[in-house]
């Protein structure tokens, strides 16, 4: 039997959220404690921060944390994602105001819903990446005649 | 032997029209196989350059206000602030800026179009057929993208999908990380398969539409009264 293979989205996962959200795992970098031993570091001093490190200049101007690109973007993207989460909170947050304010049966029902909305989405639906499209059968005849190897060919790539 | 120059010449006119594709994949045909095409396309400012630089420009003398821009249209992305079908994309994907440049200004536009830019692996079954057809432009809703600098040996190339658009806020835009922009030429064929994709004329639905046209008794047509009344008379 083939292994089913694990879903890249949340959305694969039949109506439920149950994965676990990944962390960031940002941990503490390198500390230059000045512009100059930063300089002097150079290269070098960025390229030893480790994976997922969070640098730290203290110079004259104030203090910066440095990290690489890739762990910046997965922050804007988490980011994103608390906003989109801060409008289902405001809902239950006013829904919760109003059944103080009139504790009868209707309102409280409005709180528990909108509170059910939330509590079926721990996690914000997502998928890792994006799939290739597939050639169909006639697609991949036309291609037959043609000696080309991506697994060994060599590949020039543009580079500045 | 296709010379870019000339081809980007042949372009010019029509660019942004259908009539740029077929251009492209006669120039395309005009080589021998993949090999010669991967070799024309992956050289760079083909297709792909350096992300063109706002402070650049200025160098360059295009200083007056409108010529200000952050990003520009087709410009390589990653960001993991972009959403499809209601997903939020992770993996530091690569997308290309479907808007006009003159959107992407700030202030502009609260939200942008993004389109997916999925890399093909050498070890991908179908690697070898697939990137045969998109050095040839064959296929209407992907776009032939190189491997780029910050892609890892194990891409062979990426294709850029038509099929489907993501939305970014123009915020979150402005911080992704540009990895490329798009040459003039890959500009033009850009435009070209964006505009194909996304309003083509197909003569056989100006004739149904044409047709319907005149078939149908419109409303308006129907309750106005047979000999309306002279308004002017006096």
């Amino acid at each position: 039997m083939t292994p089913k293979p694990s879903p890249t989205s949340t959305s694969e996962l039949a109506g439920s959220y149950g994965m676990v959200a990944s962390t960031l795992e940002l941990v503490p970098g390198l500390v230059w404690n000045s512009f100059e031993e930063f300089r002097k570091a150079g290269n070098d001093g960025l390229a030893n921060i480790p994976p997922h490190g969070v640098a730290l200049l203290n110079c004259k101007a104030g203090s910066y944390r440095i990290i690489r690109d890739v762990d910046f973007q997965r922050l804007v993207g988490l980011a994103s994602d608390v906003i989109r989460l801060q409008g289902g909170v405001n809902i239950v947050m006013q829904a919760a105001r109003i059944a103080i304010k009139h504790p009868d049966e209707d309102h409280i029902k409005l709180l528990l819903d909108s509170a059910r909305l939330i509590a079926q989405c721990p996690e914000l639906p997502q998928r890792v990446g994006h799939e290739p499209a597939r050639l169909t059968d006639e697609e991949l005849r036309e291609q037959s005649e043609d000696d080309f190897d991506a697994k060994t060919a060599e590949i020039p790539s543009p580079s500045w | 032997m296709v010379d870019l120059n000339e081809l980007e010449r042949q372009l010019s006119p029509l660019s942004h029209s259908p009539e740029a594709i077929e251009v492209v994949r006669r120039a395309c045909r005009e080589l021998a196989n993949t090999t010669e095409r991967m070799n024309l396309w992956n050289r760079a400012g083909a297709l792909v350059c350096a992300p063109i630089q706002p402070e650049h420009a200025k160098e360059l003398g295009f200083t007056s206000p409108e010529d200000a821009f952050v990003l520009l249209q087709g410009d390589i992305v990653r960001t993991e602030s972009a959403y499809f079908m209601g997903e939020r994309i992770t993996g530091n994907s690569k997308y290309a800026v479907l808007n006009s440049s003159c959107d992407l200004v700030p202030t502009r536009s609260s939200y942008a179009l993004l389109l997916r830019i999925a890399p093909i692996k050498r070890t991908d079954e179908q690697a070898s057929q697939t990137m045969g057809h998109l050095v040839k432009f064959s296929c209407n809703n992907l776009m032939y993208i190189p491997k780029l600098p910050d892609d890892s040996e194990e891409i062979a190339c990426n294709e850029l999908q038509l099929d489907g658009i993501c939305q970014i806020r123009h915020s979150d835009l402005m911080l992704a990380s540009r990895v490329a922009s798009l040459s003039l030429i890959g500009w033009r064929i850009f435009a070209s398969f964006a505009r194909n994709f996304i309003a083509r004329a197909n003569p056989r639905e100006v004739a149904i539409r044409e047709a319907v046209a005149a078939s149908v008794i419109w409303p308006a047509a129907r309750e106005a009264p047979p000999n309306p009344p002279d308004q002017h008379t006096s």
